[in-house]
Parts: structure tokens; C-alpha cells; sequence
């Protein structure tokens, strides 16, 4: 019997990172190509996001995505391995009910399914407009679990109509500011920057933003077109 | 790292250097630390502490080191003026007395190393985060102790990590039952301003036999298994090895074993065993 056979206890595992993407859906998202520039952005992420992965081998990034218009239905419900992650365009139209989508991550981060083991998981919110809903009680909710407490939290506002009071107040006291976007090139730059960064940071939970390469120099200064 | 207690107890304890701070170049931040007193050796404090080892924390292998020998050292001489007591009078003395006497030395060595060794034009720039105001904040460790003797066992606990308590018979407990608020490397602290009163202790269960093993672990190695009742199997295991194998067979392998978990997990991985001897 060898060593490894020997070794008291179960199977090892990396440690699993739920990474999720709480997306804009409402009607204005369909205004100038918003929700097609956002659905070629987070295609183009998803290859960016596998090199994070690979570069971290203690985790297991998991991707999921919520999207918010009349009420919210999971986009990616299962938590999928960023490997085998493919994207389907989502679709816009309705209002903005962004604290019920807050709500359903709370929900989803409270459930027993949550492992103990599990790394902070990264949150990444992205929206042009106003909440049309209690956005406050579903970021109180948020922040009531353990696990959205600890959790990476960043935002991309799109266009000028983005409400940055209330992407700040998801983001909380990291000392950044929402990432704007005010054109397509912006918006793949945006959600490539926060999707890696924040996966970066809860893959190493000993790195704060003070630490972090945050890179957020060079983001393409076109001409605002939302 | 392996030693051996000539007394009732016999102990093992092992450490590796997390898989991601190999990668980081970062030093490991846990610290292991045994100590036995009595007649005949029958009480014996074991301990584990895991430095924080955030941006903020850049000196927890000093605060974790301290933590264990300033633990198992008080804790034996509280074991040879108390020992003799009921376990829930020794644990109440415990709270009442001894976990006093940690915090407040831990803090009294962490302040005379940053008079000795004031912190660098570098690291003043690191030391603490926004509207915070800690001097311990750089050296912050859990810490686990087990305070052992022929009637009882006694964990106290700051911050994460596992103390698991295996009968003769193969029963395993949990002492200290997790924290299910400390998730995501979130941790209680010795170098909170209130860590007195955020230690959780514990005693063993008064239905289980008579204890035959002792482990304590920082939270990389629980981490590091898939399942999350990891604590059964790994105790029930280790018991076995124990008895059919002995003392010196697990202390020859406890290396490699951390290091699997080191390896998968990417934490610094560390664990002291105390071993019953007449009990094997």
C-alpha cells in the first residue's frame, strides 16, 4: 500500500469559486446594440476568465448568471465549469428589477449547496439604468449572508443613464468606483477587467484591492456612444 | 516536523507550505507546538495557530509562532494547577483565567517585537487598511489549543481551524462545532481588540468513551477534502493507523500526507496528533 493510499480521510478537491454575473436585461439594454455589445463582451471574457483559472489551480471556478428585467430568471442556473461555459445571447425587454435579482444571488449563496470550503465568490453586476424595484432590501439581503459579506463585488455601469449610486453601494468600501462604459470596446474592456480582477481576488483571499494588479489604465478612450 | 512526549501521551505534528504561497514565494504562516507536564506526564497542551497572511497581516508567521508556545506553555501550567478539576469546572476557569492570560501575553510579545523590529519604510505602507487602528493587526493568527488530561479534554479556539476527538472505540467528535459565519477565510483574530471574548471552548463529550486521540488542524487541511464531513473519516483513519500500524509509522508519513492536502487546497497545512498511549 503506498502513501497516497494510506493518507487518512477522503478525496481531495480544488476549491470551488462561484463566480456570477448579475445582468441588465430591462428594455433600455436593447436601445443602441446595448444588449448585443454585451452578450459579444462576455463571449470575448469567457477565454480571459479560463486563463485566470488556469493560472490558479487551487480553485474551481464555477460561472453562473442572473438576468434582471420584469422579475429575473436564471440565465446559467447551474453552476458550470468555466471550461465548458459556451454563452447564449440574452434577450432584452421589461423593467429593471435589480433587487430581486440581488435577493435570488442571496438566496442561491445561502443555500446548503454553498460548501464551507468554498473561496469568496465574485459578483459582478452590470446595468444602464435605474432599479425599478426595492434594490435596498435586496442588497440588505445580500449582505445579510456570510458568504455575500465576503464576496468580490464589482459593477460596470453602461452608458450615462446608469444609476452609479446604487452599483457603488453593491460594490461597498473596496475604494474603487463602477467601471463605465459608454461604448462597445468600453463594455468588453469593462466586464473582461472586473470579470478577471474579481475572479483574481477570490481565488487568492489573501490579496486585497490594495494588492490587486488592478490594470485599469489603457481602457479604450473612444467616443461616448450611450 | 515530528516529535515524541515520553508520557501517557505520545505526540505527532507535521506543517507544509501551502501550494499557493510555493507559487507566491510567501513563507508558511502556520505554527505547531506540543508541550506535557504532571507526575507522570498524563497532561499534555497541544496547539495549532494559522497567521491570517492577508496584505495586512505581512508578519503572522511571527504572531502564530508566538501563539503556540505562549499557549502550550501556559497551558500546561494551568493543566498542573487545575488539571485535577471537573472538565466544565476546568473549562470555566479556562475561560475565566487562562484565555485572559494568552491574549494579554501574545499582545505584550507582539508589542516588544515591533519595538525591537519596527516595521519597514515598505511595510508601513501595507499596515493597516483605511480608518483602522491595530498595532497587532500585521501579527493576527487563529489559535488552537487543546488542553489534555487522563479525565478530560479541554479545546479552546480563536478564529477557524478543526479539534477533533476520537474515542476508543472509533467515535469521533467535534469539541468546538464550526463557525458557520466564518466562511470565505474569514477568521476571528487574537489580534482582535476583544479576542478574550471571541474565543468558542469546548470539552469533551461526556457519552463518548475514553479519549484514545487528539487532532488538531488549521483550516487548509479541511479545505482541502471534498467531502464536508471530512472530520469522521480522517479521525476513524487515523485511529486505525495508529493501532494497527503505531506512533512512529504515522510519524514517518504525516509529512506527505499535509503535503497532498498542501498541494490540492493551496493553504499551508498543519496538524499535531496527541496519542493516547495505553489506548493503541
Amino acid at each position: 500500500m503506498g502513501v497516497h493510499a494510506e493518507r487518512p480521510g477522503g478525496a481531495l478537491a480544488t476549491r470551488p469559486l462561484h463566480f456570477v454575473w448579475i445582468a441588465d436585461s430591462s428594455g433600455s439594454m436593447a436601445s443602441d446594440g446595448k444588449i448585443q455589445s454585451l452578450n459579444n463582451a462576455i463571449r470575448e471574457t469567457i477565454p480571459h476568465l479560463r486563463q485566470v483559472a488556469e493560472s490558479h489551480p487551487f480553485a474551481q471556478m464555477l460561472v453562473r448568471c442572473i438576468a434582471f428585467s420584469t422579475g429575473v430568471h436564471w440565465h446559467i442556473r447551474e453552476p458550470t465549469p468555466i471550461e465548458n461555459l459556451t454563452w447564449r445571447d440574452l434577450k432584452a425587454g421589461g423593467y429593471t428589477h435589480m433587487g430581486e435579482a440581488l435577493q435570488e444571488v442571496a438566496i442561491e449563496l445561502s443555500a446548503p449547496s454553498m460548501e464551507r470550503r468554498a473561496l469568496p465568490p465574485s459578483l459582478i453586476l452590470i446595468s444602464d439604468g435605474q432599479p425599478t424595484d426595492d434594490f435596498q432590501a435586496g442588497l440588505d439581503m445580500l449582505l445579510k449572508q456570510p458568504w455575500g459579506r465576503q464576496s468580490v463585488r464589482l459593477a460596470i455601469a453602461i452608458g450615462r443613464d446608469a444609476d452609479i449610486d446604487v452599483l457603488r453601494e453593491f460594490m461597498g468600501d473596496s475604494g474603487l468606483a463602477p467601471v463605465p462604459a459608454n461604448n462597445p470596446e468600453q463594455l468588453v474592456a469593462s466586464i473582461r477587467w472586473a470579470s478577471v480582477v474579481a475572479s483574481r481576488l477570490s481565488s487568492e483571499p489573501t490579496r486585497g484591492f490594495a494588492q490587486a494588479q488592478l490594470g485599469l489604465e489603457g481602457f479604450p478612450d473612444l467616443e461616448e456612444t450611450w | 516536523m515530528t516529535s515524541t512526549l515520553k508520557s501517557t501521551w505520545q505526540v505527532v505534528s507535521g506543517t507544509s507550505l501551502g501550494g499557493h504561497h510555493l507559487l507566491t514565494g510567501t513563507p508558511n504562516q502556520d505554527a505547531v507546538s506540543a508541550r506535557s507536564a504532571g507526575s507522570e506526564g498524563s497532561l499534555v497542551a497541544i496547539s495549532v495557530a494559522d497567521g491570517h497572511g492577508s496584505e495586512y497581516c505581512f508578519r503572522s508567521d511571527v504572531g502564530s509562532s508566538a501563539a503556540v508556545e505562549i499557549a502550550t506553555r501556559l497551558g500546561v501550567d494551568f493543566l498542573e494547577r487545575h488539571g485535577h478539576l471537573p472538565a466544565e469546572t476546568l473549562s470555566t476557569a479556562a475561560t475565566e483565567e487562562l484565555i485572559p492570560l494568552i491574549v494579554n501575553e501574545w499582545t505584550t510579545r507582539i508589542n516588544e517585537h515591533r519595538r525591537l523590529e519596527p516595521l519597514t519604510s515598505h511595510e508601513s505602507t501595507l499596515s493597516l487598511p483605511d480608518g483602522v487602528e491595530n498595532s497587532l493587526l500585521p501579527y493576527g493568527t487563529t489559535l488552537l489549543l487543546a488542553l489534555i488530561t487522563d479525565h478530560c479534554g479541554l479545546v479552546l479556539q480563536v478564529g477557524d481551524g478543526d479539534a477533533i476527538a476520537v474515542d476508543t472505540r472509533g467515535n469521533v467528535s467535534l469539541p468546538v462545532p464550526p463557525d458557520s459565519d466564518l466562511v470565505a477565510g474569514t477568521t476571528a483574530s487574537l489580534c482582535s481588540s476583544h479576542a478574550s471574548s471571541q474565543f468558542r471552548v469546548g470539552i469533551t463529550d461526556p457519552e463518548q468513551g475514553p479519549i484514545a486521540l487528539w487532532a488538531l488542524v488549521t483550516d487548509g487541511y479541511g479545505n482541502s477534502f471534498s467531502d464536508p464531513q471530512w472530520q469522521q473519516q480522517v479521525g476513524s483513519d487515523l485511529l486505525k493507523h495508529l493501532s494497527e500500524n503505531g506512533v512512529a509509522w504515522v510519524q514517518e508519513r504525516i509529512g506527505s500526507w499535509l503535503a497532498e492536502s498542501a498541494s490540492a487546497g493551496g493553504d499551508d497545512v498543519s496538524m499535531v496528533l496527541a496519542v493516547r498511549s495505553d489506548a493503541r
